[in-house]
């Protein structure tokens, strides 16, 4: 009977199936959050007619999908097509992999973790541009261009402040650098880092104030607008699965992972995450966007140099303890 | 034949497949595509060799970096349009005697030389790491001037460019 | 269990989940192509020629420093790691490093490779 205490392989299955049931769900579930709060910050009601609260709407919201014609427009890339939101979904599963969440709780412990979910990000950067590209029509392939660019921009100072974590604990595993927090959370030596992540995680998922490959007041849908069914419905629980990846690796890699005081385990990550959850939302329904010259120059000039500046102080925290 | 040989062979297949489409597909988007999937079956082919950090690189760096660049220079001279050379050329001709020239050789060496099968070792980024700060320290710091040269070029070669 | 394998397994898990649901949709959703349905979405404008046409350079000039400053990322991950044991050795040696590749990214800026405008 090991396998109910996750040992061995049958164990492993099943915490996977676990972890990626759950994983799923959370990111259907976003969009429904997603939607009530947007429709609470604005004085609206939002979904509510399917189940409690609206609860059942996500899975309406899938079966229906599931259903739908799957519309490929003449112009189109017909294997792109198929290629791209298949892409999109398989980069997030790849990514919660490495992903601990409480002691004994992960998938895997590479002891290249950190590395592995930097690769997942530019896996997830391919669904967005293939996905743009295979549209054939102008918006997509404004989208897909403006991603290429941005996504380019960002994944820098992210990989670079993220290293600033890696320095401090002197390991890749992500276990390692969560055990690595017991004392003290890397937010406090590692302000800068933690805040120049965060941002990149803005950028890397597309979402306001850098969405501008899906702006909607000037590219209607952005990379997805020629796509319909569940096919479209990939690249929208994508971008939710993806935002899931980013709370939890700013969770992990700054914030002490499943370390806090009082509450066990797994209790504190589950928090955090849905802490940075809600600011995603939150600033989404807040902020305007920023052009997209802005963007450039953000990344670049502050950014970058600002991740630099911050692996400097890990190192120079690293010396003096 | 354990798995293990099973998957090397099929991802160096996939390789030789990706590798084949940069080189004969008419589309461009395509062969930057063929050259993703070649660079993928690597990544996969030195994670079988137990080298994760080179197999990382391969991924953030050749399919992360180098794949979008040549997708933007795709799209930098025009998109779908096959601009394909199906006319005969020496360059044909020269490739095609230069990749039997180099295929007899490998061959003749592998027979000659009696080569064995690689037993690959866990490399890890640690080992990577420990070695390039102090055997490897002078190939680490000329690779930042290396890569100095790199930026002033391509700078200098899109400003220039930009003032005519 | 072997960490690569387990990795390996989720690769396949991650494709599988990918396409199963691309397959899904297809196969179930109902099929009545006509010719408005097959257009692309261009804001009801009718649809005009191929998306052709070139791209400024300054995309390929981003992509560019993108590329080797990526290097320079990703070569600093196995020096993050003997930061702890090599101490003052190793912060001189990346310090080094790093220094080269400001000088470049001081030059791209005075240049004005990454203005966007």
């Amino acid at each position: 009977m090991d396998f109910i205490l996750f040992k061995g392989y049958i164990g492993w299955f099943l915490k996977v199936g676990i972890i990626l049931f759950i994983f799923l769900t959370a990111a259907a579930y976003m969009v429904w959050a997603e939607r009530r709060v947007s429709a609470w910050m604005q004085d609206r009601i939002g979904p509510n007619l399917v189940g409690p609260f609206g609860l059942l709407q996500p899975l309406a919201d899938v079966l229906k999908l599931i259903f739908k014609e799957d519309i490929v427009p003449y112009v189109a890339d017909r294997f792109l097509h198929f290629l791209a939101p298949g892409l999109i979904l398989a980069a997030p599963v790849l990514a919660i992999t490495v992903i601990p969440f409480a002691p004994g709780i992960w998938i895997s412990n590479p002891d290249f973790g950190l590395l592995w979910l930097l690769g997942s990000t530019s896996i997830a950067a391919y669904g967005v541009i293939l996905g743009g590209i295979a549209g054939g029509s102008k918006y997509p392939l404004l989208g897909s261009l403006r991603s290429m660019s941005q996504i380019v921009s960002y994944e820098l100072p992210m990989g670079i402040s993220a290293l600033g974590a890696a320095v401090m604990a002197g390991s890749l595993s992500l276990v390692d650098i969560v055990e690595a927090q017991r004392s003290l959370w890397f937010i406090v030596p590692q302000f800068l880092g933690f805040l120049v992540f965060l941002i990149t995680t803005y950028a890397e998922t597309n979402r306001l104030p850098f969405d501008l490959p899906e702006a909607e007041a000037e590219l209607t849908g952005g990379y997805h607008t020629e796509f319909s069914s569940l096919k479209f419905g990939w690249f929208f629980a994508g971008e939710y699965a993806n935002l899931i990846i980013a709370s939890l690796s700013v969770s992990v890699l700054f914030l002490g992972g499943w370390y806090g005081p009082f509450l066990p385990g797994i209790h504190w990550l589950i928090l955090k995450t849905l802490f940075f959850l809600f600011l995603f939302l939150w600033v989404r329904w807040t902020f305007p966007r920023f052009r997209f010259d802005q963007l450039m120059f953000f990344s670049w000039k502050v950014l970058l140099p600002l991740s630099l500046l911050n692996l400097m102080i890990a190192t120079l925290v690293k010396l003096l303890w | 034949m354990n798995l293990l040989d099973i998957l090397t062979y099929v991802f160096a297949l996939t390789a030789i497949l990706g590798a084949f489409t940069v080189v004969m597909h008419p589309n461009p988007l395509y062969s930057a595509l063929g050259l993703l999937l070649n660079f993928f079956s690597l990544a996969v082919l030195y994670m079988l060799l137990k080298s994760p950090l080179l197999s990382l690189i391969q991924i953030i760096v050749y399919s992360g970096g180098i794949v979008v660049f040549f997708l933007f220079v795709v799209m930098l001279l025009n998109l779908r349009s096959p601009q394909s050379d199906r006319d005969f050329s020496f360059k044909g001709i020269f490739a095609l005697i230069f990749f039997l020239l180099l295929a007899i050789f490998s061959i003749f060496g592998i027979i000659t030389f009696n080569l064995q099968p690689l037993q690959p070792a866990y490399m890890s980024a640690k080992v990577i790491g420990k070695y390039m700060l102090t055997d490897g320290l002078f190939a680490f710091e000329l690779s930042s001037f290396v890569l100095l040269v790199a930026i002033i070029a391509a700078v200098a070669l899109v400003k220039k460019e930009e003032s005519k | 269990m072997d960490e690569l394998w387990k990795l390996g397994i989720m690769l396949l898990i991650a494709v599988i989940l990918g396409y199963a649901g691309v397959v899904l949709s297809i196969i179930l959703g109902p099929k009545r192509p006509n010719k408005e349905k097959l257009e692309p979405y261009e804001s009801g404008v009718r649809p005009g020629k191929w998306p052709r046409g070139r791209l400024a350079v300054k995309y390929f000039l981003v992509a560019v420093i993108f590329l080797i400053f990526d290097v320079e990322a990703i070569l600093l991950f196995p020096w993050a790691l003997h930061v702890n044991d090599l101490r003052i050795i190793a912060a001189f040696e990346g310090g080094f490093f790093i220094l080269v590749l400001l000088v470049g990214y001081v030059y791209a800026w005075a240049k004005g490779a990454i203005k966007w405008l």
